[in-house]
């Protein structure tokens, strides 16, 4: 096999430069392309992507289905932490891999209002440091705070600014 | 500037890209990446683990954690990097209980199911004890999505330097035999006992 190729390689030098030159061309292109995906990686989680959300807790607002928002990362990553009325996509506390989009309502260091089921009354929760009190707009449909408590800025991915989708409904959210 | 930066990137004459500038760059890049997802490395900053991981004012250890677990991981029993709930930060902690599993606490002895989502965990030193499932702030079980991965080993000091599978392993630290950690029972061994479920 090697007399083989040195056989091919002594008689015919244009093999080598095209070998060599293929080789060069696909360590350029695996280079740039794992530059391209990193890039696009840093893009999505600190600056801003396009999420589609579903689900009927912030109704009024933010419809059933068929919703694409743009969700802004830069805000919370670097400026300033989550503030009243911001509309938030947050992780799923009890569902790994699942997200919510709910409003704020307090922040941290204010008392939450909520109603207690077993003592048929509203009682005042406290909501810790660092910590946010997430609610939907559908409060009648939502799985949020009230359930779950207050939840922590780690788990809140960024501010939607805006609803691209549909198209005939577009709007600045914040 | 222009011209300089295209001589960087690209050969004057043939105009073929720098490869040792692409490859430094391509380096760079994906050790940002790999920084990101993958793993990275924190300094010890309180004596809540301490037998395990010790801090001093100039030595403290430095931890080599990693950034990513699959959600079906099996942490019971393994020393796990979590991000701090109430500041940003990284601290470490011993996880106790899993999803599903029932925990009876050290203090009080309450007997708690972890829900879905969620671990059990403890510092290591139970008189300096932070922020974990029995302090005041936390009380209680802690969303797995704050839980970045399981430890790998201590890199500095280099008399340190152990693996923390050997370290659990091979741990001679109490040979007090005094439990440390809050008491982890699986559902089926929940039912034998109480009959709950």
């Amino acid at each position: 096999m090697s007399s083989l190729l040195r056989n091919l390689f002594s008689k015919h030098p244009e093999v080598v430069s095209t070998v060599k030159s293929t080789a060069r061309d696909t360590y350029i292109a695996l280079c740039l392309t794992g530059q391209l995906l990193t890039l696009a990686y840093l893009f999505d989680r600190y600056l801003f992507r396009l999420v589609g959300v579903k689900g009927p807790s912030m109704l009024p607002t933010i419809g059933e289905r068929n919703n694409l928002l743009l969700l802004d990362c830069f805000t919370y990553a670097f400026l300033r932490s989550p503030q009243k009325n911001d509309i938030v996509v947050a992780e799923n506390p009890f569902k790994p891999g699942h997200t919510l989009v709910k409003r704020v309502l307090y922040v941290e260091g204010e008392m939450a209002e909520v109603m207690d089921q077993r003592s048929q009354g509203y009682v005042s929760v406290k909501v810790p440091k660092g910590h946010v009190w997430i609610e939907g707009d559908n409060k009648s449909n939502s799985r949020d705070s009230r359930d779950f408590g207050p939840i922590s800025v780690n788990l809140v991915d960024g501010v939607v600014r805006a609803r691209v989708w549909p198209w005939e409904l577009r709007q600045r959210l914040d | 500037m222009g011209q300089y930066l295209s001589h960087t990137f690209f050969h004057p004459q043939t105009g073929h890209p720098n490869l040792k500038v692409l490859t430094f760059n391509t380096i760079i890049l994906l050790g940002i990446y790999a920084n990101q997802r993958l793993f990275s490395i924190s300094l010890i900053k309180d004596d809540s683990m301490s037998p395990y991981l010790l801090n001093s004012t100039f030595l403290s250890d430095l931890v080599w954690y990693h950034k990513y677990s699959p959600p079906t991981e099996k942490l019971r029993n393994k020393i796990v990097a979590v991000r701090d709930p109430f500041g940003k930060g990284i601290i470490f902690r011993r996880v106790i209980a899993e999803e599903h599993q029932w925990v009876q606490r050290m203090d009080d002895g309450g007997i708690i199911k972890v829900p879905q989502g969620h671990v059990w965990i403890e510092c290591e030193n139970p008189d300096g004890r932070k922020i974990d499932s029995l302090s005041p702030e936390l009380n209680g079980p802690i969303s797995r999505k704050h839980v970045l991965g399981p430890c790998e080993r201590i890199i500095w000091p280099i008399w340190r330097c152990t693996s923390f599978s050997d370290m659990n392993k091979f741990s001679v630290l109490f040979g007090d035999k005094k439990p440390r950690h809050s008491q982890m029972y699986t559902s089926q061994q929940m039912y034998d006992k109480y009959g709950l479920q």
